[in-house]
């Protein structure tokens, strides 16, 4: 099992009973890559409104991940592999002012 | 006025400028750097008021200023925008906003925009040494990241919502990564909230648009600076008062917008359908018979005439506690659509009349009601927003 530190924000906490933060315990054989547990998050964790986090089968336009506070853009995006103790984070785009 | 070596300020102007010019990095050349800068406000809400106040009192020589040409200070917006009044209720915003601007320091040139469209966006954007992106949809978004990074203007932009708010830097340098480097898609049109439907507390757009003027008094000032918010974002949770600057993205060389084989036009780029095309896939068409939607004068006459009905209120519980109809009853939406609820819809044969803010939840629930195979119920065309409009004013507008 892997042990991270999941983090939620820009109103995508919405989805988790409003919790911005939450230590989760994923399988490490089929929970491998951020790609994984996106879909971990999908199955596991939201109940409702699947679609403000998943659109056509990927992650939806407009939410920012981030590796340890580094977009993962920079460290491999969905196929980075998972650590213990990473903090990923999912933060949704603002729009308003 | 003389040279960066030597430079001079007269009396006046040390009086006024006094507690910045004693920053060491910033002093003398800095005041003067500020006052050659053009910056461009766009959006004088909740994150360009503040933000146009603060370039203004620091003697930024120019200050640009844009927002929608028919957007006008409303009473809804003074909780936040504050270099708005009541006594400017109904003015135009960049007209208020001026005055404000004008009131504090004087010796600001403002230029007033009437609007900033595909149209005009790249050359207003290439006119300034910097823009501030402090508008409140996705559209413009878009638009003022595509002028700022065809025009490689450096663009500062900031967005709040509720008690969330992040600001960073986008085309500052040929490394620096436009708005569509980091969101290559609009998010689906369901996911995304404005102050208006979500809310937001004043003071979180206040921090994010004083952020925004700091971060360009030190640009324009050449302060040098190790870091700023190049490459950087700046993530702000109000609601426990948290700070987290995260690394992002460089420039993407396959951007639509700055990468290598771009071909977007700007003036011909279609920003309103691109926002809006990102609309959620599952979202059902409503297809709501019109023989079940009501007018306002309508559902006014039915009220007057005594008869019989149930009046649903389907907005969520804190919009319902802030105003709702006498005789209305509250059912958010959101619980109708738990299984709980949706058992509870068969029930009863009454006359039922459904009604929201604006009169789009309502139709949803409206379906959900005919799906579960009720008759003798329909829905308030424009909710209670165009209730307040023609039937009643003093039924709070918001």
């Amino acid at each position: 099992m892997t042990t991270l530190e999941l983090q939620f924000g820009g109103g995508l906490e919405a989805l988790f009973s409003h919790k911005k933060q939450m230590e989760v315990r994923v399988p490490d054989e089929s929970v491998r890559t951020i790609k994984d547990l996106i879909e971990y998050i999908r199955t596991t964790l939201i109940r409702e409104r699947h679609d403000m986090f998943i659109s056509q089968g990927t992650l939806r336009p407009g939410i920012l991940v981030l590796v340890n506070d580094v977009d993962w853009e920079l460290v491999d995006a969905r196929e980075y592999v998972l650590k213990e103790g990473d903090h990923i984070s999912f933060i949704s785009t603002l729009h308003g002012g | 006025m003389n040279g960066d070596s030597n430079p001079s300020i007269n009396a006046s102007d040390v009086e006024r400028y006094s507690r910045q010019l004693l920053i060491p990095q910033f002093g003398p050349s800095g005041q003067q750097k500020l006052e050659k800068s053009r910056v461009l406000v766009v959006g004088l809400g909740g994150l360009g008021c503040p933000a146009a106040l603060y370039l203004a009192g620091a003697g930024v020589g120019t200050i640009g200023l844009v927002d929608r040409p028919n957007d006008v200070v409303e009473k809804s917006n003074l909780h936040r925008q504050l270099a708005h009044s009541e006594a400017r209720i109904g003015t135009n915003k960049v007209a208020s906003a001026a005055i404000a601007i004008q009131m504090l320091n004087s010796n600001v040139a403002i230029e007033k925009h009437e609007s900033f469209e595909p149209k005009n966006a790249v050359q207003l954007a290439s006119s300034y040494n910097l823009v501030l992106d402090c508008t409140d949809n996705v559209a413009s978004r878009y638009l003022v990241s595509d002028a700022c990074a065809v025009t490689k203007t450096p663009l500062l932009s900031g967005s709040a919502i509720g008690t969330d708010g992040q600001l960073t830097f986008y085309c500052k340098t040929a490394d620096s990564p436009c708005y569509r480097c980091i969101f290559p898609k609009p998010p689906p049109s369901s996911c995304v909230g404005s102050c208006d439907s979500a809310g937001v507390l004043g003071p979180v757009p206040g921090v994010i648009g004083t952020l925004q003027a700091l971060e360009a008094i030190k640009f324009l000032s050449c302060m040098n600076l190790t870091e700023d918010l190049d490459r950087r974002m700046l993530l702000f949770d109000g609601s426990t008062c948290t700070f987290r600057t995260v690394k992002i993205r460089s420039r993407v060389n396959g951007c639509d917008m700055c990468g290598e084989s771009s071909q977007l036009e700007i003036p011909a780029f279609d920003y309103e359908g691109f926002a809006r095309g990102g609309k959620s896939i599952d979202k059902k068409a409503l297809d709501v018979p019109s023989h079940c939607r009501i007018t306002p004068e309508e559902f006014a006459e039915i009220r007057r005439s005594g008869s019989s009905y149930k009046l649903i209120d389907v907005r969520p519980s804190q919009e319902f506690d802030m105003c709702h109809l006498d005789e209305a009853e509250s059912w958010p939406l959101k619980s109708m659509e738990q299984s709980a609820g949706m058992d509870r819809i068969a029930e009863g044969t009454g006359r039922l009349i459904i009604v929201c803010r604006r009169g789009n939840a309502s139709q949803t629930a409206l379906r959900h009601f005919l799906d579960a195979g009720r008759t003798n119920v329909c829905d308030v065309i424009g909710g209670l927003q165009a209730w307040h409009q023609v039937i009643d004013n003093n039924f709070p507008l918001y």
